[in-house]
């Protein structure tokens, strides 16, 4: 039993996948609480597909793993801007702005890498992760950006609170409201840059909602909320990694599955869960 | 009403004009409310009772005209200032709890020495005692009563002592014995030398118990003392729509006035 348990760790990739997953499970729950709370969850997907963009131009001119990161991190906060300023004034839909910088930057991202001599190889690695594929300066990129998060919204909580809640008081308190929503944009958009390694451009959303929303079950704050969405997410990260190494199956989605099975697990004995209505 | 120890002007607005995109809500508004008094301002619904509060406090862009609180323009009193929104535009389901609202009310904006979310100060405790809301401190908004939803968005205003207050619509959709404890705490403020403009549908209330009454029907129909002002052809022109008639001339509430509230 305690080989069992210990026998996927002997494995350096193992080891850094695990740390990048706790980077991950940290990022996205303290930016996926806001998420949830403001119905942000296809913005979120937005950003993150989009970051194929930037990622795939890197990668295209020859660009190594810093780049590569660096690159989806410029497309996606491009993204969280862009939608912004669509949508400012009324002149589009959110979701409208929204699906259509999501589409064009997602195909555009396709579209260079198809270019390319290992296409459905690169391809792959980018759309649902690739653990392999995290090396050291990724681990630091990645650790470095999670405390870049953590601090930015520990710093700026009573702005992120008071405007995610009641846009309209925060504006007449003098607090900038439109500045405070496209700067939360900014911090989806690092948070998905920092999942997409781990499990690709097209599960990162599963990771910014999944836990975020089983603990918004659980506890009644939004610090509880972040705390245990966190705690949340690394299980699902070890539950993961344990069904990928003894099952043989790809890491991210592995994560995402039983990222969701807690949240199903959470939804039907949480107090306000199923069983409860039922009572 | 009792004098007021403190003299001067309030609100003062000067031919305003204000409204959403090209549509004009208001036209050449102009009235003065001298400190220390509760101000009713009666209208129908879409009469712009809302797009006046939401002017004065600067959340709408003034067209034409001026704005000035205290004596001096928005931006140099703001923290004097408190604004109620109507319950219906704040969003119920949103994970914090009556403390964590009532402490939004002390987070002021900019950087510096400051900061954190001191959800656990005196103020807000006094907050919460002085509306009289302390015993649900630690309950989640969603599970409040509409009254009780109300009481909460008022201590938050309340939080920073601001000397003039804007309500919209605080009492829509209350009980008759929640109405009156909620208007006695307003009394209350008055009392202290605050100037409370309230946006109301209760012309009998405010008939009774304000002291000035401001009619709005996108532009001042009438502003004055509710004894004087508050005569049925000053209804007529404010409501638009016939109005009930009691015994001695008395107007009561017209046929209109709850419309659209939960």
């Amino acid at each position: 039993m305690v080989d069992w348990l210990s026998d996927p760790w002997q494995f350096e990739f193992m080891r850094r996948a695990l740390l990048a997953g706790v980077f991950v499970a940290i990022a996205c729950s303290v930016v996926g609480a806001f998420v949830v709370v403001k119905g942000l969850a296809f913005l979120g997907d937005a950003v993150a597909h989009s970051s194929l963009a930037g990622a795939a131009v890197a990668f295209v001119a020859g660009g190594g793993s810093l780049m590569i990161n660096v690159g989806a991190i410029i497309a996606a906060v491009l993204t969280a801007v862009g939608v912004s300023a669509l949508t400012s004034g009324g002149r589009l839909r959110e979701d409208t702005a929204i699906a259509l910088l999501f589409a064009a930057l997602f195909a555009f991202g396709v579209l260079l890498i198809s270019r390319t001599r290992n296409y459905a190889l690169e391809l792959n690695s980018f759309i649902v992760g690739n653990i392999l594929s995290v090396g050291t300066s990724d681990l630091v990129l990645m650790g470095g950006l999670t405390v870049v998060i953590v601090a930015l919204v520990v710093y700026f909580y009573p702005e992120l609170l008071y405007a995610s809640y009641d846009p309209e008081m925060a504006a007449a308190t003098g607090i900038p409201v439109g500045l405070v929503q496209t700067g939360l944009l900014v911090l989806v958009a690092l948070a998905s840059v920092i999942a997409f390694r781990l499990v690709g451009v097209v599960l990162v959303m599963a990771m910014l909602v999944a836990p975020a929303t089983s603990a918004s079950l659980l506890v009644r704050r939004i610090p509880g909320l972040m705390a245990t969405g966190a705690i949340l997410g690394i299980v699902a990260t070890v539950a993961g990694l344990y069904g990928s190494y003894y099952g043989g199956v790809a890491a991210g989605p592995a994560i995402v599955m039983a990222s969701i099975a807690i949240f199903v697990a959470v939804f039907v004995i949480a107090p306000r869960g199923l069983l409860a209505s039922f009572r | 009403m009792s004098e007021s120890p403190a003299t001067g002007t309030a609100i003062e607005v000067t031919g305003l004009s204000s409204g959403y995109g090209r549509h004009a809500a208001l036209e050449g508004v102009s009235f003065k409310a001298p400190l220390g008094n509760l101000v009713g301002l009666l209208g129908s619904n879409g009469s712009g009772k809302s797009t006046l509060l939401k002017t004065i406090i600067g959340l709408l862009p003034t067209w034409a005209g001026e704005v000035r609180l205290l004596d001096r323009p928005v931006d140099e009193v703001r923290a004097r200032i408190g604004y109620m929104p109507q319950a219906e535009d704040v969003d119920w389901s949103f994970p914090v709890t009556v403390r964590d609202v009532v402490a939004m009310g002390l987070i002021e904006p900019g950087f510096g020495p400051r900061r954190l979310f001191r959800r656990s100060s005196r103020r807000v405790d006094e907050a919460l005692k002085l509306i009289g809301i302390s015993d649900l401190a630690g309950r989640r908004v969603g599970e409040l009563s509409g009254g009780q939803q109300r009481r909460t968005l008022l201590a938050r205003t309340l939080i920073k002592a601001p000397d003039v207050l804007l309500l919209d619509e605080p009492t829509a959709g209350l009980d008759i014995s929640s109405e009156e404890e909620f208007l006695q705490i307003i009394q209350g403020l008055a009392r202290d030398g605050r100037t409370v403009l309230v946006a109301t549908h209760d012309i009998s209330c405010v008939q009774r118990v304000y002291d000035y009454a401001l009619c709005l029907n996108r532009t001042v129909v009438a502003f004055g003392p509710p004894a004087t002002t508050l005569t049925s052809d000053t209804l007529a022109a404010t409501f638009g729509r016939h109005l009930l008639h009691l015994g001695g001339g008395e107007v009561a509430e017209p046929h209109v006035a709850h419309q659209g509230n939960q």
